[in-house]
């Protein structure tokens, strides 16, 4: 609850901001809270690197839920979901020595996250027979409001999951990023491997797929 | 959209900011789609939280894990002590190969009687006749394919120890791993067997603990991992059954799957090396790219080989596949086809809805092999993709048959817009694979 108020908190601060000072100040803002972040980061993880496995326990608590999100939209099961998570901090945890401050961590972690989850994905393509569609739909329910809304509202949700699902991972993964944690493209583009022209292209590509998709399917009704 | 998108992240201008605000009052298209950007937006938001423990959870596996840990230090160290240890080890085989050799001579000097070759093939599942030597065996062993999804069987003849029993040579063999390229071993690293036992055609395969700690993880590893050991030991006729043991105990469950009962034969996850799906698909890809030599060398007479025989091809010149309308040319046609002046209707042009009445020849270069497929940028197999406005039937229509689609990304200049790519459907027929659709596709209004 804490964390979704403080975000919103901070959507404020960057709007009011951005009236003030125009974009600059927003990406000034940005690189300050960011700042904050990484700074805390790199000292957590001086202490990792020494073995102190308290001090992971610590990161991975800062980390799990972004993470979560982000994974929860990728595969669209919580089971899946938890289990990859599990083996990305792990992953992390092996390879922590490798870290130098040359990235952000949460680029770095996010790296492992995406490649854990593709190989994840490679191993279990076969096996997977709950449509996948409508698992995190019934997760997901919406709960307040009056029932016939309640009901609009998830069928709606369900029709954006399948159409997020029906993209590429090239398109997907860059959409989802994007909006789990307000990513730029430019760190978008860190994560991928990719530049920031190439990222911003991607998203809007989704974007644009999943309107094409949404009319197609909706003809009759606009 | 572009519009809509930098509307969406706020960064337009007052006066654009009204335009939109006044477009989207009036226009329902744009404002549905606004609408479906806030809500997928929304969704995209949304935290979800982990189960509780997690951190927990994680931080005991790590430090359980710190021994293996230490492990891997020791693998890189080893590094450097593997010359070091090589060396002391050709030292040491060299002397006692002198050793042994000064002994042998001595040996023979004292028998001569003794025959000199005592290898004596045995056939598969005979365990009763066990001479006093070293024998060779033919086992066949099944190994993981690629993906993790098949077994596939490998015959091996190796030599079988004094006193060792069969399923030890096989254990031992299936943890070598498998001498195909790719396959490699499956059996968690560490493992070893501490004994076998067959009773009432069971047998009882006592592992260590390494078995299970040492486990990558994953619900169809394990499947496949159970399914190489069981198939491989059951191959003995006086083997039904195989039952797990680990550290001497039944345990309930492996890490996901029932691991109590014992484990029967499962002929139904068994494929020969050419089945394998990665062995199809890399025939696919091969193909398809003979398909699209042929089409950029006008080189029908080799094409006309690798069409269907009896369904011939069929060309549809946008993704929407038509199965009765579109133009459908046997093999035998085919290779007359480049002379013709036959003129067919091949669908309608997009936009203008104009009827595509052309020659084959023209049709090749306008609506098949119209940009550089050989040098696609990416070529993707068996996967939907919806690319364009038209709605992409082609896996339905083709309904058990493989699909590798070739695509050319657009450029810059057109915004992307002029993206292309090409689909080439397989259908198998006795064993082989045929060229049955050709589906081209580009961006349709």
């Amino acid at each position: 609850m804490s964390i979704s108020v403080c975000r919103e908190l901070t959507v404020k601060i960057r709007k009011i901001i951005f009236k003030l000072f125009g974009l600059s100040g927003v990406y000034i803002f940005k690189i300050l809270l960011g700042c904050g972040e990484m700074h805390e980061d790199m000292a957590q993880i001086k202490r990792i690197q020494n073995g102190d496995i308290e001090a992971f326990g610590e990161l991975v608590d800062r980390y799990k839920n972004r993470l979560y999100s982000f994974l929860v939209k990728m595969t669209c099961s919580r089971q899946d979901s938890e289990e990859i998570l599990q083996e990305v901090f792990i992953r992390a945890f092996n390879n922590i020595h490798k870290y130098n401050d040359r990235w952000m961590f949460s680029t770095w972690i996010y790296r492992i996250a995406i490649n854990t989850y593709k190989s994840y994905m490679k191993k279990a393509r076969r096996f997977q027979t709950v449509p996948i569609d409508d698992n995190v739909a019934d997760k997901h329910p919406v709960l307040e409001g009056n029932p016939e809304n309640v009901f609009v509202r998830n069928e709606r949700q369900a029709e954006i999951i399948s159409l997020i699902n029906r993209l590429n991972d090239k398109q997907r993964i860059p959409l989802i990023l994007r909006y789990i944690r307000n990513f730029s493209y430019a760190e978008i583009g860190e994560i991928l491997g990719i530049s920031e022209e190439a990222a911003k292209m991607r998203v809007l590509r989704a974007k644009k797929t999943i309107c094409n998709k949404y009319m197609e399917r909706h003809r009759g009704d606009i | 959209m572009e519009d809509l998108d930098s509307f969406r992240e706020e960064n337009v201008t007052g006066r654009e900011k009204q335009k939109i605000e006044r477009h989207l009052s009036e226009c329902k298209q744009c404002r549905e789609k606004y609408n479906l950007m806030v809500d997928l937006e929304n969704y995209l938001q949304k935290e979800d939280y982990v189960g509780e423990m997690f951190t927990e959870r994680v931080v005991d596996s790590l430090k359980e894990n710190k021994n293996a840990g230490r492990r891997n230090y020791m693998i890189g160290k080893r590094r450097i002590l593997k010359p070091v240890f090589s060396g002391i080890l050709i030292c040491a085989f060299v002397g006692s190969a002198f050793y042994f050799g000064s002994k042998y001579d001595a040996f023979k000097r004292n028998s001569v009687t003794e025959p000199e070759n005592l290898k004596i093939t045995q056939a598969t599942g005979s365990p009763t006749a066990a001479p006093a030597r070293n024998e060779t065996v033919n086992i066949l062993l099944y190994f993981p394919n690629q993906s993790a999804e098949y077994v596939v069987p490998e015959q091996r003849t190796v030599e079988k120890r004094q006193g060792e029993k069969l399923e030890e040579v096989i254990f031992r063999e299936l943890q070598k791993g498998s001498e195909r390229a790719g396959y490699g071993s499956v059996i968690p690293e560490g493992t070893k067997l501490i004994s076998s036992e067959v009773k009432d055609g069971i047998c009882y395969l006592d592992l260590s603990k390494e078995f299970v700690e040492n486990n990558p993880g994953g619900t169809a590893f394990e499947m496949v991992l159970i399914n190489s050991i069981v198939n491989s030991l059951t191959e003995l006729s006086y083997i039904e059954k195989v039952q797990f043991l680990v550290e001497g105990e039944k345990r309930e469950v492996y890490t996901h799957m029932a691991f109590n009962g014992p484990f029967e034969r499962n002929e139904s996850l068994i494929r020969t090396p050419e089945n394998t799906p990665e062995a199809i698909e890399e025939r696919i890809r091969e193909l398809g790219n003979k398909v699209l030599a042929a089409f950029k060398n006008k080189d029908l007479q080799s094409l006309s080989l690798l069409i269907h025989p009896d369904k011939g091809v069929r060309f549809s010149p946008y993704t929407y596949v038509e199965v009765e309308k579109d133009v459908v040319i046997s093999a035998e046609e085919m290779k007359e086809i480049l002379d013709s002046d036959k003129l067919y209707t091949w669908g309608f042009y997009d936009g203008i809805g104009d009827p595509i009445e052309l020659t084959f020849a023209e049709y090749l270069e306008k609506f098949v092999y119209d940009q550089d497929f050989l040098n696609a940028d990416e070529v993707i197999y068996d996967k939907v993709f919806s690319r364009g406005n038209t709605i992409n039937n082609v896996f339905e229509v083709y309904a058990g048959s493989h699909i590798v689609e070739y695509y050319l990304e657009g450029t810059p200049e057109y915004d992307g817009m002029d993206w292309r790519s090409l689909k080439l459907v397989f259908e198998e027929k006795d064993g082989n694979w045929y060229l049955t659709g050709v589906v081209h596709d580009q961006w349709t209004i």
